[in-house]
């Protein structure tokens, strides 16, 4: 029987769907045996959203009650449903949005904005936005999660052909620093670095004092930003021993023997420690009132 | 009298994005047509107030997943703008190298993923059904887009949300070993993108007698030039009127003396408009076709001719039929590969002058580049350490919306007994009938809405 997949999109930037054609021609030798029912950059189906789904990768994370309800609909038709990517994983840069409150938010925008000539906020038969961004477990069971801002092309075809084959994927349970070329942190640094300063080549970004979030993040990424000199920013969500990515940080630098923190705003020190994970860090008490389904 | 009827069809499909149909019909007469854009927001512009402004770049680029580079480099641009910094030559160069790559990978999404089923298969428009018939030149699609995201990652470390972009210049070079890979792809790179312009231009001959199928009004056209050279990176914004006429000449940093938006009650996008015009006659659109209305010359010699094609089969300067962006992206695809090249050939690339030390303070700074869809503005705010204070962008795609929702309105009139009918009959109609009205103009709707802008 051919297997049935489908993928969709919530609030998100459709990076993961751009890195499921990073697989580049594999994607052609992955979907040979497949059969892609829903998918709306490439095929024309529209909603309701078919039958018999057996793998569903959904893209985004939970925002308005359009998109709660699309994700109700594909749980309903799918056996095996996966987050997919950061927004859909943990809830993603969207998030940081749960620094303030949502409506006012809304209303701020096409209100008393730079260029508006007019004061319309948007109502008829527009989604509604929910009172926090939240992740896609958040309302309906997930089966399995693909992380990352985005996911690593060569990450999603695995778990796709191991779900082809009938097997369980697996994730990497390393952390960025197992894969990362630069020498390893000897020291905790004395004082906090921002980055656009120049770093020493060569040698562990967080032993120099700039913020690398490698320790508390989940590998499988080849450490592609810290080849370049540029601190992990932790978008593949907390290494597998890691109980909340921000706090482990946190944790890090409180070894320090200054407080380093203490003058971030909320919003600063939420996309500092948790850019990727704000909407289900414990550093996020904002959620309360929205009901988990 | 028949009952009043709501057809909603969702989601619009080969489309970057989530958007609807909604069609309101009352005794056989079609009310209401409304192309509705139903991203969530994301509100980016509003918990970018307090970072540190040289995150930006990284951080506002995850609006979108498919023009990252150009959200990623925009960034850069507002921040150095801002703190008084002009970043070293080798590292301008290789931001436009990575805005090439961008335009490679995207062009040929939209050319070969997305477009072109609705030509080479129209019966089942998909680029899976493309690769059945036509393997090789899928496949050569495919390499050629991935082409663009592999030097996407030489520059900028990351085929997605890159993370080299920081004031005062770039993270590093162009790595020698990189630049090897890509000189050795390259000549088949180029040859694919003339491969797909040429497929394009016999397309539109063939179909030329549709011409006006895809329904259109005349209008401004906006866009970056350098000294009337078609550039996407660097140069001053232009205004032309639909004679062609420039209308404005002006830097960046102005802007908003320019440009005004609106709101519309049902779609959660923004209608920009030039300011003086007010909202209906200052309408304008953006991308590939008004890139090229706006510049006098390509910047290179193959898209030159292709440039020369497209006007020769219109009648000059400026076309304003939607089917010409698919051509006016076609010769944009052949000069960023051509450009490409120079630069991978550039040995200057690998040198060590690619970053200056900056310091933060107190400052506005706009960064605009063009992005594959359209001209792209990036305005922040920063205090005397650095810190973002406000922000304010304004996006591509949103600049084309009010033109793409007139077309779907006069084409859903003329098709209203076949969108009556029931599903599945009615979805293929709005996907192949209406949606490549849309479709031409690439819009990124993922993009669209993806800011919250913040009081003045």
């Amino acid at each position: 029987m051919t297997v049935r997949i489908a993928t969709m999109g919530m609030a998100g930037c459709s990076g993961c769907h751009i890195a499921l054609l990073d697989t580049g021609t594999a994607l052609l030798d992955l979907l040979k045996d497949v059969e892609l029912v829903y998918s709306y950059p490439v095929v024309d189906t529209k909603n309701p959203i078919p039958p018999n789904i057996d793998v569903a990768l959904v893209e985004g994370s939970i925002r308005t009650d359009h998109d709660q309800e699309m994700a109700k609909a594909m749980r309903k038709q799918a056996k095996f449903l996966i987050a997919f990517g950061a927004c859909s994983a943990h809830g993603g840069v969207n998030g940081l949005a749960n620094t303030f409150n949502a409506q006012e938010g809304v209303e701020y925008v096409y209100h008393k904005t730079v260029l508006m000539a007019q004061k319309i906020v948007p109502h008829e038969n527009v989604p509604q936005v929910l009172p926090a961004d939240l992740r896609l477990s958040d309302v309906v069971k997930v089966d399995f999660v693909i992380p990352g801002c985005p996911p690593n092309p060569d990450e999603i075809a695995k778990v796709i052909t191991t779900l082809l084959a009938g097997e369980t994927p697996h994730l990497s349970k390393k952390s960025v620093c197992d894969e990362c070329p630069l020498e390893r942190l000897t020291e905790i640094p004395k004082q906090m670095r921002r980055i656009h300063e120049i770093p020493e080549p060569g040698t562990c970004l967080l032993s120099q004092g700039f913020l690398c979030m490698g320790p508390a993040t989940r590998a499988g990424c080849n450490a592609e930003c810290t080849h370049r000199s540029m601190p992990c920013t932790g978008c593949r969500g907390p290494a597998e021993t890691v109980w909340d990515q921000g706090i482990a940080m946190l944790d890090a630098l409180a070894a320090m023997e200054e407080d380093q923190v203490a003058n971030f705003n909320l919003p600063r020190l939420a996309a500092t420690f948790a850019r990727y994970t704000y909407a289900s860090s414990k550093l996020d008490n904002l959620r309360k009132g929205v009901k988990k389904k | 009298m028949s009952k009043p009827k709501h057809i909603e069809i969702e989601p619009m499909t080969r489309l970057e994005g989530h958007a609807k149909i909604t069609l309101d019909v009352t005794g056989g007469k079609l009310n209401q047509c409304h192309f509705q854009i139903i991203e969530s927001p994301r509100m980016f512009e509003r918990f970018m107030e307090g970072i540190p402004a040289e995150d930006a770049p990284q951080l506002s680029e995850r609006i979108c997943g498919i023009c990252s580079v150009a959200h990623h480099l925009g960034s850069v641009k507002a921040v150095e703008a801002a703190w008084g910094v002009t970043p070293p030559k080798q590292a301008v160069k290789l931001r436009h190298l990575e805005n090439f790559g961008e335009y490679i990978h995207s062009h040929a999404l939209h050319q070969v993923y997305l477009a072109l089923p609705d030509f080479l298969t129209p019966d089942t428009p998909n680029v899976l059904e493309v690769a059945a018939k036509n393997p090789k030149l899928a496949k050569a699609g495919i390499e050629l887009r991935m082409f663009g995201q592999n030097l996407i990652k030489a520059v900028g470390g990351r085929m997605i949300h890159p993370c080299t972009a920081i004031p005062g210049g770039m993270a590093g070079p162009l790595p020698e070993e990189e630049r090897d890979k890509l000189a050795k792809r390259a000549p088949t790179a180029l040859k694919t993108a003339q491969t797909i312009a040429d497929l394009y231009f016999k397309l539109a001959k063939q179909e030329a007698a549709k011409v006006g199928y895809y329904l259109s009004d005349s209008t401004h056209y906006f866009g970056l030039h350098n000294k009337g050279v078609h550039d996407i990176y660097d140069g001053t914004l232009r205004f032309i009127t639909p004679e062609g006429k420039k209308l404005h000449d002006f830097a960046p940093k102005d802007y908003a003396h320019y440009i005004a938006e609106d709101a519309m009650p049902y779609t959660t996008v923004k209608y920009p408009f030039i300011k003086e015009l007010g909202p209906e006659k200052g309408n304008y659109r953006v991308g590939p076709l008004a890139r090229l209305n706006v510049a006098q010359t390509m910047a290179s010699e193959l898209a030159q001719g292709y440039h020369d094609q497209l006007y020769a089969m219109f009648g000059g300067k400026p076309v304003h039929d939607p089917m010409a962006y698919n051509l006016a992206r076609s010769a944009e695809l052949v000069s960023v590969v051509e450009q490409a090249i120079t630069l991978i050939e550039d040995s200057t690339l690998q040198e060590d002058n690619y970053r200056i030390p900056v310091e933060p303070r107190a400052g506005e700074g706009v960064g605009v580049v063009e992005a594959p869809r359209g001209t792209l503005f990036h305005n922040y705010w920063t205090n005397e350490d650095g810190i973002i204070t406000k922000v304010n962008c304004m996006i591509a795609t949103g600049q084309n919306v009010r033109t793409i929702e007139h077309a779907i309105q006069a084409k859903a009139q003329e098709l209203l007994p076949e969108l009556l009918k029931p599903a599945p009959e009615s979805h293929k109609i709005v996907a192949t009938k209406l949606e490549p009205l849309v479709r031409a103009y690439d819009p990124c709707i993922s993009c669209s809405v993806h800011f919250i802008e913040l009081i003045q």
